[in-house]
């Protein structure tokens, strides 16, 4: 059969029910339906009909051309195989879309596996496949896809100047799409292009407005192509989800999300840095273990309002309190190297990631001092993965790492710095540190002063002075509290709620709290809890050592020491003490009046040392720590009465509160702490 | 005072951990007492703390914690079944007025005894100042703290026998008032004057908690009496001095065979019980345990014959149910309504006085006869007048009886007849009293 041209009126024009069908002519339907046509039909097949508000169902079997023509509405029919199985429709050899025809791809999809011509406008959810997967296939006119996805590995040409439009979708799952500038495509405003790891697109379409781009597949994408714009307003979302991220080879702006499942390199080699860029207040999302920029990451809208804004991961941020704090900037780029030590002198023995910070103000001038942020830094961290892990030789130190400036050739302690967190599941490590006064290099190491400063201390207290010693009724009743409880002055140590003792150490008495101040009347002093023994000596938490005082929270220098308890006045000593990393602790005896602020009068003789001289403790019975021994302190004590536990109003340390409590906050009655 | 030397070796931790031998000389201070533990219900137990001074080293109380509990221990001390209260009145301190929180007293103590799981608080606080801070007698007097009650919520039966709770020195406090500064050393305060120092230290002084063994309680009765009270019914009273442990009593009641009359031989039936139904019955319940005890009065118990012999007996039942025997005391129920009818004097001059005894309530005509049987006149009450079928109620009643100037000297009859109003058993009861007037 050369032609066949069927005219014929009726429920189906063309009704194979039974019969045999072959074609390696052309059959022609000028309307009506067809109804059981074999699995693959041979030859040219052209659905023509003409009426609008007619439609012509196309069956979803194989045609070897497929032709839709004119203005009624020709739709994708999902009917099975013979064999039961659902396919797409598909032509083997071309499938050609003229002559104004609608042509709907909505109950099922079409795999091109050759050559397609569209002139005319291709609707509906599913994809227009160009699958075909022994040679490059052919597409041309300028026609309307909704959605059109290259799946070949051989690729797709463009052919005859292009022109085609695709309102919704391109997905390059597979293969090189190839265009230039003579046969192109337009891509339409607010569509979207998913780039699978293998698959590309040879050079930029024509963009009509905004585009999203979404990286994805198992693997790597090493190579920005065509569908980043090189006009930096037009790439509205940007999706990284490829397993193992995308490098950037060019410089991207990102103008409304940036959502993030796995890595984005910005710097694809040592001689080629690029910049990604955020424009909007979004925050980047991270959602992933893994996901983080490495490399440059600029944002340009910024806000002074103590909010973080992200940056490179989500432990690495800046924060300021207003814009008067920001030094005039108008935009902040962050240059976080992971897995690279600074490469400056002693950066090898930081942390394995470096940290650029850069900003420009208004007139484009960079800015580096007169800004006053908070830095939040991390780090990857696994002591298990160390291909992963940034801490390296490090870990014995981890409590004491802090963030370090790189100026005027040494590193600066960031004597802000908290004490690092390890997120032991998440296999990261961060910290923050503010009053960050400038921009620069920084990384993360110990102090230069050594890292580890370390105080040993001797004091006792009134109410559990018996004997001699002081009483450990508290351990022995099991009442001290593995983590200190969130009451005065524990509340004080930001660092209260991570403490967990499960099993107190021997002759444990009670917590204390010393206070660092730089001045009497530092108003941002540094506490830190401890443990005061039976004996006087205040000990780390560990029941034994001298304090250990993490670099991230303070810096060697000059303190005056304040000795804090939840029940007696608190005492100074009357000069600073040197907090160095010697190799003599510091020991600081608070028992000797003589170097307490207010001497004698700061405490009270509670008995005699083995020697015969007087063995001085701090006064018992400020159980509201006012400062103020008074009427208060005694009701609220009696008040109390007859309760036990771990108890404020115990002043003796007993584990019960009676008239021998009360007893010390009677006898102390008008006295007052002499810390200021 | 007593010392007691110890020697006591402890580690003194304070530069050296050297471990140094030292000689104290333990000093007890005062000697804190329960005494006088009585069980008055068997929901409750009254006790006594005295506080009594041991030593010369102080003078005034100051203020204390004193917690005990039950050497019983399968009794659960709870402050949901069990409470403490100071017996009003009973403390030898001068007590505040004012109670609940927020406040301490200035210069008078405080007493609150409470109960927590597992023990009794009562803590004392005490006034400010020296001067106003109670004075303890001497060596060998003490000072009532007060005498204190421990109830039980729910009627649970109270164990008595109680423990200080230890170790003492985290559960009991005893503070003295200081009247001038303490030195520790030369120019160095240790104390000042009124602050309070307390007399166990944990090295040198000491106070001693003890408990006193309490003389059991001993049940007097002092009187039993059996009476009739006319119609049938006898009214029964009695009186106890002290009593002990005394849930209640019973009363039991026998009649006398006419043949036989051992009391013990009878058949006792108990006619009350203090735990009985009746509003009657609950006039026997006892006081429990207590000094002055008190009378006693049951109203009455109605007998079924007359002309016989009843007979009481007084038990009461102790908190763990056991009766005990207190008393016998019998009464014969009498045969007639006019029990009594006689003259005195008699023989008679001018005029004399008749008295009878009416065991009921009756309708009584008293008809004066000469000794010719003739009926002169009705005899004339204390009102004048004539008795000729008139209400008389029971007991005894005198009459006068003049004699007229014209009349003979003679023999004369009353008769007396009594109709009893409430009786039915005695239709009627007849006396005849002879006069003999001498002119």
């Amino acid at each position: 059969m050369t032609s066949l041209e069927i005219f014929a009126q009726g429920a189906y024009s063309l009704d194979n029910t039974g019969g045999t069908l072959k074609n390696n002519g052309t059959i022609k339907l000028y309307t009506g339906q067809v109804k059981a046509l074999p699995d693959t039909i041979g030859g040219r097949f052209e659905f023509l009909e003409k009426r609008d508000g007619n439609s012509q169902s196309v069956p979803t079997i194989v045609f070897k051309q497929l032709v839709l023509k004119y203005i009624a509405k020709k739709f994708v029919d999902a009917i099975p195989l013979s064999n039961g199985n659902q396919i797409p429709l598909t032509t083997t050899d071309s499938l050609i879309v003229t002559d104004s025809v609608p042509f709907e791809a909505d109950r099922e999809g079409v795999d091109a596996k050759a050559s397609v011509v569209n002139t005319s406008r291709i609707t509906g959810s599913k994809d227009v496949r160009m699958n075909g997967d022994l040679s490059p296939q052919d597409i041309e006119g300028a026609g309307h896809f909704a959605n059109l996805n290259i799946d070949n590995p051989n690729g797709v040409d463009i052919i005859r100047n292009g022109g085609f439009r695709i309102n919704h979708k391109l997905e390059l799952t597979q293969g090189e799409l190839r265009n230039n500038t003579d046969s192109n495509f337009t891509m339409a405003d607010s569509s979207w292009i998913i780039r699978h790891v293998g698959a590309s697109l040879k050079n930029e379409p024509i963009f009509e407005n905004h585009i999203s781009v979404k990286y994805t597949g198992i693997g790597s994408v090493d190579t920005i192509t065509g569908e980043i714009p090189s006009d930096t307003t037009k790439l509205l979302n940007l999706f990284v989800e490829s397993t193992r991220g995308v490098t950037l080879t060019k410089n991207v702006v990102v103008n409304d999300t940036l959502y993030l499942k796995s890595p984005i390199r910005t710097e694809p080699d040592t001689s080629r840095k690029f910049v990604l860029t955020l424009t909007t207040l979004k925050d980047p999302v991270f959602d992933g273990a893994d996901a983080e920029i490495d490399g440059s990451f600029r944002r340009t809208s910024l806000h002074f309002d103590s909010v973080r804004i992200i940056f490179n991961n989500p432990y690495t941020w800046a924060l300021f309190k207003d814009s008067s704090k920001s030094g005039g900037m108008r935009e902040l780029t962050f240059r976080v190297k992971p897995r690279t030590f600074p490469p400056i002198i002693g950066g090898d023995m930081k942390v394995e990631r470096l940290f650029n910070i850069s900003a420009l103000d208004g007139n484009n001038n960079p800015v580096v001092d007169g800004v006053n942020m908070t830095l939040g830094y991390g780090w990857r961290a696994s002591k298990t993965d160390t291909a992963l892990d940034e801490t390296k030789s490090l870990w014995p130190d981890f409590d004491f790492l802090i963030l370090q400036r790189w100026y005027n050739a040494q590193w600066l302690d960031m004597v802000s710095s908290q004490r690092p967190t390890w997120d032991s599941l998440g296999n990261w490590a961060y910290s923050s540190s503010d009053s960050i006064f400038s921009l620069g290099v920084y990384g993360i190491g110990l102090s230069s002063n050594g890292g580890r400063l370390v105080v040993a201390a001797s004091v006792f207290l009134e109410g559990p002075y018996r004997f001699g010693s002081m009483s450990e009724d508290l351990r022995l009743k099991n009442l001290l509290p593995a983590t200190p409880p969130n009451i005065y002055p524990y509340n004080l140590d930001q660092n209260r709620p991570f403490i967990n003792i499960p099993v107190m150490p021997d002759s444990v008495v009670d917590y204390l709290v010393l206070e660092f101040r730089k001045t009497l009347t530092d108003p941002k002093p540094f506490y830190r809890t401890c443990l005061l023994k039976m004996d006087g000596s205040i000990v780390d938490l560990d029941g034994k050592s001298p304090v250990l005082l993490a670099a991230g929270g303070i810096s060697a220098g000059d303190y005056y020491l304040i000795v804090r308890h939840r029940n007696h006045l608190s005492i100074a000593t009357e000069n600073t003490v040197g907090i160095y990393p010697r190799s003599i602790t510091t020991y600081v005896d608070f028992t000797d009046p003589n170097i307490l602020l207010g001497r004698a009068n700061a405490v009270k003789p509670i008995g005699k040392k083995p020697d015969g001289s007087i063995l001085w403790g701090m006064i018992a019975g400020d159980v509201n720590h006012d400062g103020v021994i008074d009427s208060n302190d005694q009701i609220l004590t009696w008040d109390d009465r007859d309760f036990e536990g771990y108890l404020t109003r115990d002043i003796n340390l007993s584990g019960i509160i009676n008239t021998r409590d009360l007893n010390y906050s009677w006898n102390n009655r008008g006295r007052t702490t002499l810390v200021p | 005072m007593k010392k007691i030397f110890y020697i006591i070796n402890f580690l003194f931790l304070l530069l050296l951990n050297t471990p140094v031998l030292v000689s104290q000389v333990v000093d007890t201070l005062a000697i804190v007492q329960i005494g006088n533990v009585v069980q008055i219900k068997p929901d409750s137990v009254v006790f006594d703390i005295r506080l009594k001074r041991n030593s010369d080293k102080w003078e005034r109380f100051a203020n204390g914690t004193f917690q005990l509990s039950l050497s019983d221990t399968s009794y659960q001390i709870n402050p949901d079944s069990l409470t403490i209260d100071l017996v009003q009145g009973t403390s030898e301190f001068k007590l505040a007025t004012f109670s609940g929180g927020g406040q301490l007293p200035v210069t008078d103590y405080y007493i609150t005894p409470r109960v927590f799981p597992g023990r009794l608080s009562i803590t004392i606080a005490g006034p400010e100042n020296f001067n106003d801070a109670q004075v303890i007698p001497p060596p060998d007097t003490s000072l009532l703290i007060g005498t204190f009650v421990m109830a039980s919520k729910n009627g649970q039966f109270l164990p008595k026998d109680f423990v200080w709770l230890q170790p003492q020195y985290y559960y009991q406090a005893c503070a003295y008032k200081l009247k001038n500064d303490s030195l520790l050393d030369s120019n160095i305060v240790l104390y000042h004057a009124n602050d309070n120092v307390e007399m166990d230290d944990g090295m040198s002084n000491f106070v001693s908690f003890r408990i006193e063994k309490s003389v059991e309680p001993e049940f007097v009765l002092d009187s039993f009496v059996v009476e009739y009270a006319g119609k049938k019914r006898v009214h029964i009273w009695w009186v106890t001095g002290k009593e002990a442990y005394n849930k209640g009593f019973i009363l039991k009641r026998a009649l006398m065979n006419p043949v036989v009359n051992d009391t013990n031989a009878q058949n006792w039936q108990t006619i009350a019980r203090y735990d009985g139904p009746r509003d009657l019955d609950k006039g026997l319940i006892g006081l429990g345990t207590r000094i002055p005890g008190k009378k006693y009065d049951y109203s009455y118990d109605t007998v079924r014959f007359r002309s016989a012999d009843y007979c009481y007996r007084l038990y009461y039942e102790d908190f763990n149910g056991v009766e005990h025997y207190l008393a016998t005391g019998c009464i014969r129920i009498p045969n007639a309504v006019i029990t009594k009818a006689h003259a005195y004097p008699n023989p008679f001059k001018d005029k004399t006085k008749i008295e009878i005894f009416l065991e009921d309530n009756v309708m009584l005509t008293a008809t004066i006869y000469d000794l010719k049987g003739r009926e002169l006149e009705k005899l004339r009450d204390e009102q004048g007048n004539q008795i000729n079928n008139i209400e008389e109620s029971v007991g005894k009643h005198v009459y006068d009886f003049n004699a007229s100037e014209y009349a003979s000297q003679g023999l004369y009859d009353v008769i007396f007849i009594a109709y009893p109003l409430e009786d039915p058993t005695i239709e009627i009861s007849r006396a005849v009293v002879k006069l003999q007037l001498i002119r």
